[in-house]
């Protein structure tokens, strides 16, 4: 008989064996009442919950613990404790799944329909793209009359209203937030707007915070009018309840996430692992994503779309994590945002 | 006739064992030629990307308010890790001191420049690793200061390729093989056919095939051929020379032997004494037998030449054969037969060695004339047809002949029923031999109402 047991921490938990502050944690037991298969991931447990009760249903032996923390979190977790429990590790921040696998924290994953999957989707068989999510602004429709379509005009409409837009601006605290270090880094590479971009919403006291969740709550409230470099994937999902939610998808150019998946190289169920990411690139386990505004990684349009910039899964996403270059671009971003 | 000779690996299976081992060696020489040229190939590859790689790093390396600074470049990264997800792995220190990068990075003891890095193959973390590093000055804080930068990529690349192309490798070389070997077999096949062909002519040969070997052979089978020619050619010698032997001493016989015979007919003729007269008429008669027996040896040894050198002549068989039959006519007379020739066909123009043919049709009715009962008739039957000729002739005898069929072809044997009946036992084996060179056939049949009856069956 299957039953399931939900723990949600809403406040910060310090794990006991690490410095890993988890956010929530979820687990699911099946007739196998031991644990045996331990997810950590970036991801919301609301995004994932349909599809993990959809796979412990077919999968009765298969017990799961489903833990969310910070993309930095996660990394330091897999890097650092030799004696981490984990057996998958699904994360937003590419950069930081890529410099794990090189590092050599991954074991390789072989999974079966690894022939229809996109080159690019796949990194050294040890990191594998889950699904693809653009990065989006927000707006406050009832705050925000003129909607920008693209960061010049979005420049253009903070600069001619900056009194109003003052504090109304919300985004990515890349200090702490390894997804959000990430989107920076990537509008640096895309164009030269970024930095004074930046600029402008550290002149008008932009806020910074860790989470998705906290931008989209901060508009919903109407406490914050625009909210910048957000995970497509939530704010499609809190838009579906949320009317006040407008998402733009810039013309200009718009940024493409891959949430990848890797088992760490401490796993000790590394076949379950691969069972449940199977079943996640499965048809099955892909329309779940989709239906939570995500996009299949076997979807040609929208990677065909103009305006579309794919992050690329390779080594080029090592260089944002040395040490100089990264303390180099926190350092401009920092004097920018906070003057 | 098979002889059982004593045999080594034959020569089919020698060229096979010889042309597979020296495709096997061929083919791993190609594979190791083959693989070492593309391991060259992708090494210097990838020599020239991390050397590309080393100096794109280096050329961002700057001072920043006497601080040295590093933009590290991401499309250099992106464009190395790329080609074949290699991981990759850097190490950036000043003044030996660490900087950035991979700290537990092996530290290389040489370094090369801008221009030339020196490349070498390091261990890191498990994994083999082609590492290029270089050394460039750079003056900040008032001195000249050391930069070592260290470039390594995992050899995904080399091996990713190596696979592919041993694969392809395996591969060619299987089909290489699997052709050589039908090749080999093919060449085997081809090399042997003319000793073959060879080697069935001479199991085809007649006994008395002497012609020599004339096919068009190659030329390393010249020695074989001109040895068994030469062989045929003693053969011919020693034939030749028995013939004349068996010739010149029937000659030497006979002529005193006419002599004796003359002068004991004259004493015949002059002897009143009825005993010396009975003595007499014996020496004549032995003389008689001596003299057949004599000429049938001297045609016996005519035959033998002539089927080794056959006279082609154009004639009517039928003629000629009625012609024999009026020769023979008055002996048989005297004896009381009568000869009666049954034509079946109508006459034909032949062409036939006309001495094998008169030979053999007079040895048969000679035969069947000693042979056949007193006043009985000789019948033979000719028929004629557009490719051979069936001559048959009966008589009918009054004993058995009390011996096997085949044994009557036998030089010198008799029936039981040739006891006084002179004779040598060689004509029915003339006969036989004549058709047998003719590539005819000589068969004896004892019909019903005991007629002996013998056939020749030849064409034309």
């Amino acid at each position: 008989m299957r039953y399931i047991i939900i723990f949600i921490l809403n406040s910060l938990f310090i794990s006991k064996s690490f410095s890993l502050q988890i956010e929530s944690t979820n687990i699911y037991v099946n007739s196998n009442e031991e644990i045996n298969l331990r997810i950590l991931s970036s991801t919301d447990i609301e995004v994932f919950s349909p599809i993990l009760k959809k796979f412990s249903e077919s999968n009765k032996n298969i017990s799961i613990e489903y833990i969310v923390a910070s993309t930095a979190d996660i990394y330091d977790e897999i890097k650092n404790n030799r004696d981490s429990r984990f057996d998958l590790v699904m994360s937003s921040a590419m950069d930081l799944q890529i410099k794990l696998a090189n590092d050599g924290y991954a074991k390789n994953i072989d999974v079966s329909n690894k022939q229809t999957m996109p080159n690019w989707s796949l990194w050294q068989d040890k990191v594998i793209g889950l699904s693809l999510e653009p990065i989006v602004m927000v707006f406050s429709k009832k705050d925000v009359k003129k909607i920008p379509n693209t960061r010049s005009d979005l420049i253009s409409i903070l600069r001619a209203n900056s009194n109003y837009f003052n504090n109304r601006i919300i985004t990515y605290d890349i200090n702490k937030s390894g997804a959000g270090f990430l989107f920076a880094s990537q509008d640096a590479r895309q164009s030269n707007s970024f930095w004074r971009l930046s600029e402008l919403m550290g002149s008008l006291n932009a806020k910074v915070v860790c989470c998705s969740r906290d931008m989209l709550n901060s508009i919903i409230s109407r406490d914050k009018f625009i909210a910048y470099n957000i995970i497509g994937s939530y704010a499609e999902e809190r838009a579906k309840s949320e009317k006040n939610l407008l998402i733009v998808y810039p013309s200009d150019y718009t940024l493409i996430l891959l949430r990848s998946a890797l088992i760490p190289i401490t796993s000790k169920n590394d076949s379950n692992a691969l069972s449940f990411l199977n079943f996640l690139l499965s048809s099955t386990g892909q329309n779940f994503l989709e239906k939570k505004g995500m996009y299949s990684v076997y979807n040609k349009k929208i990677i065909q779309q103009g305006n579309i910039r794919p992050i690329r899964l390779d080594t080029g996403l090592l260089v944002f994590l040395d040490k100089l270059k990264r303390k180099r671009f926190l350092k401009e971003w920092n004097e920018t945002i906070f003057q | 006739m098979i002889f059982n000779i004593a045999t080594k690996i034959s020569i089919k299976n020698r060229l096979l064992i010889q042309f597979g081992l020296a495709t096997i060696v061929i083919s791993v020489i190609l594979y190791l030629l083959i693989k070492s040229i593309i391991n060259h190939v992708i090494i210097s590859t990838q020599d020239k990307l991390l050397s590309a790689a080393v100096n794109s790093i280096s050329e961002k390396i700057y001072v920043d308010k006497n601080e040295l600074s590093l933009d590290l470049p991401y499309d250099t990264f992106s464009l190395i890790g790329s080609i074949s997800d290699d991981k990759i792995f850097y190490r950036i220190d000043l003044n030996n001191k660490f900087l950035t990068g991979y700290e537990d990075f092996p530290i290389v003891s040489k370094f090369g420049n801008l221009r030339e890095p020196i490349f070498k193959n390091i261990s890191y973390n498990q994994q083999n690793i082609r590492v290029a590093s270089i050394q460039k000055s750079i003056f900040f804080n008032g001195q000249n200061n050391d930069v070592y930068v260290s470039v390594g990529q995992t050899f995904n690349l080399q091996e990713n390729i190596l696979f592919k192309v041993t694969n392809n490798l395996y591969f060619l070389v299987f089909i290489y093989l699997f052709f050589s070997f039908f090749i080999a077999l093919l060449t085997a096949k081809l090399t042997l056919s003319p000793i073959k062909s060879l080697a069935n002519k001479l199991t085809n040969k007649e006994p008395n095939d002497l012609n020599y070997i004339k096919d068009d052979l190659p030329i390393e089978l010249t020695p074989l051929i001109n040895s068994l020619n030469g062989h045929i050619r003693k053969l011919k010698i020693i034939l030749k020379q028995t013939e004349i032997f068996i010739s010149e001493a029937a000659h030497h016989i006979k002529t005193p032997l006419a002599v004796v015979k003359s002068e004991s007919e004259i004493a015949l003729i002059k002897s009143k004494n009825p005993e010396n007269r009975d003595h007499l008429k014996n020496i004549i008669s032995s003389i008689n037998d001596v003299n057949r027996s004599t000429s049938q040896l001297l045609d016996h040894a005519m035959i033998l030449y002539k089927l080794e050198r056959p006279e082609i002549s154009k004639f009517y068989l039928i003629n000629k054969l009625n012609k024999i039959i009026e020769a023979l006519r008055p002996i048989a007379e005297i004896r009381n037969f009568n000869i009666k020739h049954k034509i079946l066909s109508k006459d034909k123009l032949i062409n036939l060695d006309l001495i094998l043919y008169e030979t053999a049709i007079r040895n048969l009715i000679d035969n069947a004339i000693k042979y056949a009962e007193p006043e009985s008739d000789i019948i033979i039957k000719t028929t004629i047809t557009e490719t051979y000729c069936k001559i048959s002739i009966e008589n009918k005898i009054n004993k058995i002949i009390g011996a096997p069929k085949k044994e009557l072809f036998k030089r010198f044997r008799r029936g039981i029923n040739s006891e006084n009946i002179i004779g040598t036992g060689l004509g029915l084996s003339i006969v036989n031999e004549i058709m047998q060179g003719l590539k005819g056939n000589l068969k004896i049949k004892y019909n019903k109402g005991g007629i002996f009856c013998a056939i020749l069956l030849f064409s034309f």
